[in-house]
């Protein structure tokens, strides 16, 4: 069983000096920018188009034949944490993702699990530090090996289940034993779930503040700044215009719409994969707080989406995101696949020659097509 | 077709990559040719595993299976306007190459001056 806290230290962990000082730099942009987010209307938008996207990416993904897909009720759900994951800067609401909601959805325990695993919930936690001095070589105080060893015993069970309910899922049945394992694991899961929200309920006027304050810190100009080249290239956003112009596309649900956000150093692990995505939704992956130190910000990997106009007649208008995934997609595997024929030609080889390679292998066939 | 080994194993990676690919790319490959390549492919081959994490030309595939993947681009997933793009880029490495022949030639000249 994964071992989340789940009492104030979470909330402690959150730098809030820090965050004031961001906040004492809050300038123009950094209220227009506000603006947007505080909308209820857009963030309806918001809403809708992260669904979608997630539906898209499921549809790629090995998810795609299970109730996560069909059920949308299920998928209001995860949209919700994801959205609230995002704002909170902290791992652990992405939690409170309600599994006996689930259960009474009549899911599979697999799918439960999957559903839940994919929500980032079941990872063990350590503080990143601890990682970091590993990887650099660094020696560890006894109480540092202590936690990294639980650490590793608690990766070894999460594997473990990851297994047994890929094996369910597989088709294959588990035995008595396993079955066991699996549905205690799930039933640990709960109780985590129940006393997440406990927590929540608690901590409600704190979580507010800080979520007002996550929100601020996520658009400070300095983060801002860290965006990959290639992204600034499309958009810069502390340009007004621009963002006026993603205030109108959020009122578009069609999805006409271009997403960008904001990469930050240290994305080593996030729960979320939106590989076939990431060309227009650079999702800086979730870190979860208890992976962090409150006071080295850097270590933080956050989620941002920032909407910006597709580029000048890119896509047809009523274009559906589906489309521009199908699109992106298929772009993105022509252009590997052309990048073999670019390695030849710059050996020399024509095309002529490369095509021939094709024909060669269907033989005969072409031959008699040539004679034709 | 090249009947060496080392082709007929390319032809096994290629084989698996397809496996991989998604169906709006895979379904522009011909089933004819798809099956030449099962046909032709070395059975007994077990190619190294493919991660879905990494981008084709980090896959650890042979040269062989490579020339497969271009000639399979330009044959089948190619549009006429890549292609029209292709045969352009074809004409420059042709010129940059005759250009660094050329330069080649004309500084061995100056040497032995």
């Amino acid at each position: 069983m994964t071992n989340i806290i789940i009492d104030d230290t979470i909330l402690q962990k959150i730098n809030v000096k820090e965050m004031e000082k961001i906040m004492e730099k809050e300038n123009t942009t950094q209220k227009r920018i506000n603006e947007i987010f505080d909308d209820e209307n857009i963030y309806e938008e918001l809403r809708e188009n992260i669904k979608n996207s997630i539906l898209d990416e499921l549809y790629y993904s090995e998810l795609k034949d299970t109730h996560f897909y069909k059920a949308p009720e299920v998928l209001d759900q995860f949209v919700d944490v994801f959205i609230e994951d995002i704002l909170y800067d902290n791992g652990f609401k992405a939690d409170l993702m309600d599994l006996n909601k689930l259960r009474k959805l009549d899911y599979t325990p697999t799918e439960m699990y999957l559903f839940r695993r994919n929500s980032s919930g079941n990872k063990p936690k350590i503080d990143i530090s601890i990682l970091f001095k590993i990887e650099k070589g660094e020696r560890l105080t006894p109480e540092e090996e202590g936690i990294y060893r639980e650490y590793e015993q608690q990766t070894l069970e999460r594997d473990r289940n990851n297994h047994l309910a890929f094996k369910a899922l597989g088709g294959d049945n588990l035995n008595d034993d396993e079955k066991i394992r699996l549905n205690s694991y799930l039933d640990s899961l709960i109780s985590e779930e129940e006393a997440l929200k406990r927590l929540e309920e608690e901590n409600k006027p704190k979580i507010k503040a800080l979520r007002k304050k996550m929100k601020d810190k996520y658009f400070n100009k300095e983060r801002l700044s860290k965006m990959p080249e290639r992204l600034c290239n499309i958009s810069d956003p502390f340009d007004l215009e621009k963002f006026e112009k993603a205030n109108k596309i959020f009122k578009g649900v069609n999805g006409n719409t271009e997403f960008i956000s904001i990469d930050v150093p240290n994305n080593t692990e996030s729960g979320y994969d939106f590989e076939v995505l990431s060309e227009y939704i650079i999702i800086v992956q979730n870190m979860s707080a208890y992976y962090s130190k409150g006071d080295t910000n850097e270590h933080y990997a956050h989620t941002l989406w920032i909407y910006i106009p597709p580029r000048e007649n890119e896509y047809p208008e009523g274009t559906h995101l589906s489309d521009l995934i199908h699109k992106r997609n298929m772009n993105k595997w022509t252009k590997e696949f052309k990048g073999f024929v670019d390695d030849m030609m710059e050996g020399g080889a024509k095309i002529a020659d490369i095509l021939k390679i094709t024909d060669s292998i269907l033989g005969e066939k072409v031959e008699n097509r040539g004679k034709e | 077709m090249n009947n060496s080994i080392e082709f007929k194993r390319g032809l096994t990676e290629v084989a698996m990559i397809i496996h991989y690919l998604p169906s709006e790319i895979k379904n522009k490959i011909p089933i004819e040719f798809k099956k030449s390549v099962l046909d032709k492919m070395d059975t007994r081959f077990t190619p190294a595993l493919f991660d879905k994490n990494k981008a084709l030309d980090e896959q650890a595939i042979s040269k062989d299976a490579k020339k497969i993947l271009a000639s399979i681009y330009i044959n089948y997933l190619a549009t006429d306007e890549e292609k029209k793009q292709l045969a352009t880029e074809e004409k420059e490495i042709a010129r940059k190459l005759e250009e660094e022949k050329k330069r080649k030639y004309s500084t061995d000249v100056f040497k032995k001056k």
